[in-house]
């Protein structure tokens, strides 16, 4: 498997994320339509799910999804916009450290086709996982905090809420 | 009968919550401040006064006085309504007139309805009253409510005294309205006590119409000539009824031109503020059109706040926080790279090495130039193309080339890509200036629409104030003033005209009269008796005796209204750079009293500005007051929320200065004398007035209201300070 | 105001000296207590007096026609 293979093997995903995350992706996403309802809301879902990926990245726990309850899934990575942010989302997966991927990027030189789509799966699992976190982070934000999101600075503080608490 | 105010107290009253114990001030005769700030329950506590006297309180909202029924909810003090299920809320005056002590207390009970609009239900006012004999201690409630109502409606504050006596800022206009002329007299003859004389008026028309008829039965018994004598009588019953008919129809005139003339001083009025009007309203429209533009502004703003989160320009906000990231990829990126080609060396050193020519071979320019001329520079010898010397130079040259690559690794493209897509975010550290930034610009916006929205309430005050109204079906608009006013000028003309034509036909037609009673005269004869030609004689002029009484009272009242009132006039304005002008009252064609404002040329001076037609009724108020028939103090309490925001310092002084000479005692709300700087809350010019108190130069008592700095709106409470009880 | 001030106003007026000639020294000594001499002033007396009692107008008639002018019924 080459470079283009393995890009377009990644770009064929749909990370997943828990369903009972579902009504809080369906408050904050419009799913492609603006404006309306209560609450301040981002655009596409796939919006959500990257700012939800940050937040868990900057706290630093990747709580992995698989066994832990019904899944729900989107559109596929390569239609995610923009595509630049899918890139740096890659990026600082491939950046963490080996035991955190369970491989290094010389091991995959020497990946047969199978191995290189398993790498491929881990690394999807690990965008699940910080998301997750991320989901989880907001969700319990919008249980006890819900007068937070009719403000339209509600997301920006949330990052700089767990950027700043980690520079501390 | 005087009446003094002894304290006034508030349970859960807007913003006086607690019982009435928590809320009471003590007044005594003289001045009694209560100093705060708008807010602060200044108004408020007027309303504790207006609902005592007059069950209402003044709606701030409508602009308009409502009744408390109807206002409870308002008027409960919300801190009360998100404590308790069930809210007492009223007001409690204590006062006291010669011999008794009053205690006046109102109320109603809101009790929480979850199922009601409203959320409460709301009790029928309660009234209880309690009196206490100064003499004997004994006090007894009172039940019965006319007398309830006798010791509300005419002990603490008689009716008729009561536009004078309670004094509101927003509605004193109400007050001594100075374009309906009959009310400014009819409210002269009630303190001139001239119902007594009209009365008589009265009797004397009765007592001259029975002497008439008795020496009319008399002089027809005499009569001769009962045919010219019946004839003449006929004539005079004639004559009479004429008169009678001009009279009514003087009266309809005078009514009409009344009516007329006070339609032509409003306009007048209206006129002479059309151009503040017209500034003031294009003023709102551009404010308006400005605070639209900043909205939008605002809300675009807000709403591409989360759209700066992806934004690639300048740098997506969802990178705050990830300064280093980019680099350390790099980083880990340049070890791969290295550690692929380590790999590849190691799996095969020969081709690195045969890759690199011997030293002092000819470089690659030199083989180059070799194959192009055919000849080897080393040895100094030709050759020939392709020949295996020609093949052996151009195997040096092209082994040179081939310089070992790591384009083995499978992935470098792969890890290539992402770097060169994430390269731009190698320097992340401006996104926390441009978050500053956006926030320091929404904040600019809103402090910019708040400035903009004060700027219309102040705007739409002053717009208001000129007689300006924003709903253009409501009121005439601007262009239709001018014809109302000409259709008012011409109906002044047009009653003027009537009403001289009809007075002058009552004079011709008593002349008549006169005529004919000397005609009956005659026919009577001198058998007619002389006493009754004496008593029809006497009771006419004591008719014309009593009349003159009353015209000459009338102007005495007048005179002194006018002198009084430009005392006071000239007082409250004193220091004041604009001449105000003089008051003059003048007697109507239509028995009314016109009151007019002339310059020292003697011209009429109109349209002043607010704070002066403001003076102008203070002053026409306390002289009223003043010139009561027989002289003396104004023996009830006066009671004013003051209304002097549009006046200067020297107003107020004149004010404090002036009042206390004419009623006896006043509890005036203010806030002019509110500083929030100073520890006490009290201005330079109160400190004064507090010092004179003090010492005993000046009666009275000083209150300073104050709510606490940082609260929450529906908990606000207003808290009582006394400076001098 | 009180009959005797109301009294003492009327009789200000320029008719009782410029019509009936009383001298204004008389007329200010005028009073309820004592009859004046003058009918009219005893008329104008009968008229405040009555009215402030609130006496019908035809009664105030009759007692200044029987009293005054001793013109009976």
């Amino acid at each position: 498997m080459n470079s283009q293979e393995f890009r377009q093997e990644i770009d064929i995903k749909r990370p997943r994320y828990l369903a009972k995350y579902y009504p809080l992706m369906e408050t904050i996403s419009n799913k492609g339509t603006t404006g309306g309802g209560d609450y301040i809301k981002f655009g596409p879902f796939f919006q959500t799910y990257m700012y939800a990926f940050m937040i868990g990245y900057h706290l630093g726990e990747c709580n992995q999804i698989a066994g832990s309850g019904e899944t729900k899934d989107f559109a596929p990575l390569n239609h995610w916009k923009p595509s630049e942010m899918v890139d740096y989302i890659l990026m600082l997966i491939f950046s963490e450290s080996e035991d955190k991927l369970g491989f290094s990027w010389e091991e995959l030189e020497s990946m047969n086709d199978d191995e290189c789509k398993a790498a491929v799966s881990t690394i999807v699992r690990r965008i699940e996982g910080y998301a997750n976190t991320g989901l989880n982070y907001i969700q319990d934000k919008f249980n006890n905090e819900k007068d937070e999101f009719r403000s339209p600075q509600v997301f920006i503080n949330f990052l700089r809420d767990v950027v700043d608490d980690k520079v501390q | 009968m005087a009446s003094v105010i002894k304290s006034i107290a508030f349970k859960n009253f807007y913003n006086f919550y607690g019982d009435f114990e928590n809320n009471t001030f003590t007044f005594s005769e003289g001045l009694n401040i209560i100093n705060a700030d708008n807010g602060m329950g200044k108004s408020k506590m007027y309303n504790g006064f207006l609902w005592i006297i007059k069950d209402m309180v003044y709606d701030s909202d409508l602009r308009e006085p409502d009744g408390v029924v109807h206002s409870a909810i308002k008027i409960a003090s919300e801190k009360a309504k998100n404590t308790d299920e069930v809210v007492d809320f009223g007001v409690r005056l204590v006062f006291e007139d010669d011999r008794k002590e009053y205690t006046i207390t109102k109320s109603i009970k809101l009790t929480k309805d979850y199922a009601s609009e409203i959320g409460w239900k709301v009790s029928l006012p309660r009234t209880d009253v309690l009196e206490l004999d100064l003499l004997t201690h004994n006090s007894a409630i009172v039940y019965d409510l006319a007398r309830q109502e006798e010791i509300i409606k005419v002990r603490l504050l008689s009716a008729t005294m009561q536009p004078y006596s309670l004094l509101q800022g927003e509605a004193i206009d109400n007050i001594v309205d100075l374009t309906d002329s009959s009310n400014l007299a009819s409210t002269v003859e009630a303190l001139t006590d001239l119902s007594e004389l009209k009365i008589i008026e009265k009797t004397c028309k009765t007592l001259y119409s029975g002497a008439d008829k008795d020496l009319s039965t008399k002089q027809k018994a005499c009569a001769q000539n009962k045919k010219g004598f019946d004839d003449a009588q006929a004539e005079k019953a004639n004559i009479l009824k004429q008169i009678k008919g001009s009279e009514e129809s003087i009266e309809l005139y005078k009514k009409e031109l009344q009516q007329a003339t006070e339609e032509a001083d409003k306009y007048k009025g209206i006129l002479a503020n059309t151009e503040k009007r017209v500034e003031y309203r294009e003023k709102l429209i551009a404010l308006r059109t400005q605070l639209g533009k900043k909205e939008k502004e605002l809300e675009s703003l807000l709403s591409s706040i989360n759209d700066n989160l992806f934004a690639k320009n300048p740098l997506p906000w969802l990178l705050y926080g990830t300064e280093g990231y980019v680099d350390a990829f790099i980083e880990k990126r340049g070890k791969y790279t290295e550690a692929m080609l380590a790999k590849k060396v190691l799996a095969n050193p020969e081709a690195l090495l045969a890759s690199i020519l011997p030293e002092g071979s000819p470089d690659d320019a030199s083989l180059s130039k070799m194959l192009d001329e055919c000849r080897c520079f080393v040895c100094n010898r030709p050759f020939t193309k392709d020949d295996e010397h020609y093949k052996h130079v151009e195997m040096l040259r092209n082994r040179s080339l081939k310089k070992p690559t790591t384009d083995d690794a499978k992935f470098k493209a792969f890890f290539g890509d992402i770097q060169k897509a994430v390269s731009p975010y190698m320097t992340v550290d401006t996104i926390f200036a441009s978050i500053a930034n956006s926030i320091k610009t929404q904040k600019a916006i809103e402090n910019e629409i708040k400035t903009i929205h004060e700027q219309i309430n102040t705007t739409l005050t002053e717009f208001k104030n000129y007689g300006g109204s924003e709903n253009e079906d409501s009121g005439i608009s601007d262009e239709n003033i001018l014809s109302a006013y000409d259709k008012a000028l011409n109906a002044i003309n047009l009653n003027q005209g009537y009403l001289t034509s009809a007075t002058n036909q009552v004079i011709k037609l008593k002349e008549d009269l006169k005529a004919c009673d000397k005609k009956l005269s005659e026919y009577g004869g001198a058998a007619v008796p002389q006493s009754y030609r004496d008593l029809k004689e006497i009771i006419e002029d004591a008719q014309i005796a009593f009349d003159r009484t009353k015209q000459r009272i009338y102007d005495e009242v007048i005179a002194t209204l006018e002198k009084k009132s430009n005392e006071f006039y000239q007082k409250l304005t004193a220091g004041n750079n604009v001449d105000g002008g003089k008051l003059s009252f003048s007697k109507t064609s239509y028995d009314s009293i016109q009151l007019k404002v002339y310059n020292e040329a003697g011209g009429e001076l109109t349209g002043a500005s607010e704070g002066f037609q403001r003076m102008k009724k203070i002053a026409v108020l306390m002289a009223i007051i003043s010139s009561k028939f027989g002289g003396g103090k104004f023996e009830y309490p006066f009671i004013a929320d003051a209304p002097f925001s549009a006046f200067g310092k020297n107003f107020i002084n004149n004010f404090f200065d002036t009042v206390p000479t004419v009623f006896k005692q006043c509890i005036i709300m203010i806030k002019d004398l509110y500083d929030v700087n100073s520890p006490q809350r009290i201005s330079e010019d109160g400190q004064e007035i507090l010092e004179k108190m003090k010492n005993g130069e000046l009666p009275g008592t000083f209150y300073v209201l104050t709510v606490p700095e940082v609260g929450d709106p529906v908990n606000m409470i207003t808290n009582i300070h006394s400076y001098k009880k | 105001m009180t009959t005797t001030e109301l009294l003492k106003e009327v009789l200000k007026d320029k008719i009782f000296q410029e019509k009936y000639g009383i001298p204004q020294e008389e007329l200010e000594s005028i009073s309820f207590d004592a009859d004046s001499g003058y009918p009219v002033v005893e008329a104008i007396k009968t008229i405040i007096k009555l009215k402030d009692s609130s006496t019908p107008d035809v009664n105030v008639y009759k007692n200044i026609k029987q009293n005054i002018f001793n013109i009976s019924e």
